[in-house]
């Protein structure tokens, strides 16, 4: 018979807690994280784009940070090897 | 101004992406590391690099073996090797040995040093038991990296009797076609191990998260070695000419006498204490002479040093403690001395 855990399950408003105690929910007033994404977008990222002359090299940069850090923080998946010391 | 905002050539954003991607990739020509190790998810870019950047005017001495060379669980400036580079400035190390290293990794590593045009002044290859025992994962299979590095000097036979792994599908073929273009894609996996030092984000975190809670020391307790561990990867049956390792072996031996390369070939400290009731047989000495029969030429010389450290600075079966490195280094330090002359 398997041993059943003594310790009390999560509950979903300790979860909401923890997440609403979170700095991004301060700030975005939302604990739905696609609306957040898309607050911060809207208060952060796109006033440092809007701008008629240097817009769209800003956007070029947002663009570079966007590819690379895609690369960098993507899982490895190229070149794992089965170690056989263990 | 909203309207200046949509009349703006926001197309310039793509040719200022491309742009710094490029100045990215030109950064990356200066990017010249030469650990004293290979790291630990290197790729072929990286080993091509590591070789293209070895310091040449001194003369080079190169290090084919498995992870007892690499150092495992230990510091890369505590490895024999870095103690040798220690002891012999005047020449450089070379160690191209890593964890999951086996003899045909070592020929076809050695394929790929003497392609590259480098002529090491001396060589010493290490021979590890249990890496002629066919449940071994490497028995015969390259590492993925040196497989790719080295896939236009790979013969008919070689495909015949390793198992390739590289993988040919649609993804693949993509993922080719940009790192010929891309070098910041090609060295995607060295840079992620340079960052975070492990494969990628998701592992820091998890490390981070283990560390924390204390599982990683709990895990670090659980593999403890024990002697049941580590009988599997030692086979006492003879090993004869049929074996992929024995096979590799031999040519290791041919390819190091055409080359006339001065080389040291040892087989691996064993730790007999932890593997006294199952290596301590007749078949295991009968095996240790075989290897050191192997036909070679003046070049080479063989010696065994399978009962040379004292149980006590052994990790597990095979692996040194910082002691067990330092023994090894001073065994292995007169041939590096007489090569760098």
């Amino acid at each position: 018979m398997s041993k059943r855990s003594t310790d009390p399950a999560p509950t979903l408003e300790h979860s909401h807690q923890l997440w609403a105690d979170a700095k991004t929910i301060i700030t975005t007033g939302t604990d739905d994280p696609v609306a957040a994404s898309w607050y911060l977008t809207k208060s952060r990222i796109w006033p440092f784009i809007a701008d008629p002359r240097l817009g769209p090299a800003k956007l070029g940069i947002v663009l570079f940070l966007v590819i690379v850090l895609s690369v960098l923080l993507s899982p490895a998946a190229e070149s794992h090897f089965i170690y056989t010391d263990f | 101004m909203t309207s200046d905002i949509a009349r703006a050539r926001w197309w310039l954003a793509y040719p200022v992406a491309i742009c710094l991607l490029a100045l990215l990739d030109f950064a990356l020509d200066f990017w010249h590391p030469f650990p004293a190790r290979l790291p630990e998810q290197f790729s072929p870019a990286y080993l091509s690099l590591y070789l293209r950047d070895v310091p040449r005017g001194k003369p080079v001495v190169a290090f084919l073996g498995d992870s007892v060379l690499w150092g495992y669980k230990i510091n890369q400036t505590d490895s024999a090797v870095a103690d040798l580079q220690r002891d012999v400035p005047g020449a450089q190390m070379l160690n191209l040995s890593y964890e999951g290293g086996s003899i045909p990794n070592s020929e076809v590593m050695l394929r790929t040093l003497l392609h590259s045009g480098l002529r090491p002044a001396g060589i010493v290859l290490q021979i590890n038991m249990k890496e002629f025992n066919q449940v071994d994962s490497a028995y015969r299979t390259l590492h993925p990296s040196l497989e790719r590095a080295a896939t236009d000097l790979l013969t008919p036979d070689d495909r015949r009797v390793l198992q390739m792994h590289a993988p040919t599908d649609l993804n693949a073929k993509l993922n080719r076609f940009v790192e010929r273009i891309w070098q910041f894609y090609r060295f995607r996996s060295d840079l992620r191990e340079k960052i975070f030092g492990t494969d990628d984000m998701a592992d820091a975190l998890v490390n981070a998260a283990k560390r924390i809670t204390g599982t990683a020391a709990a895990e670090e307790l659980a593999h403890r070695p024990t002697t049941e561990k580590f009988l599997s990867p030692y086979d006492l049956a003879p090993i004869d000419r049929q074996n992929v390792g024995m096979e590799y072996y031999q040519q290791l031996m041919r390819e190091l006498c055409a080359a006339k390369v001065p080389t040291l070939v040892f087989l691996t400290p064993t730790n007999h204490r932890l593997l006294h009731d199952y290596i301590d047989v007749p078949e295991y000495d009968e095996n240790l002479r075989r290897l050191m029969a192997v036909p070679h030429c003046g070049a080479i010389r063989i010696v065994n040093l399978d009962r040379l450290i004292p149980s006590r600075m052994f990790l597990d079966n095979d692996h040194l403690d910082r002691d067990g490195q330092r023994i090894l280094a001073a065994r292995l330090l007169p041939h590096v001395r007489s090569v760098a002359q």
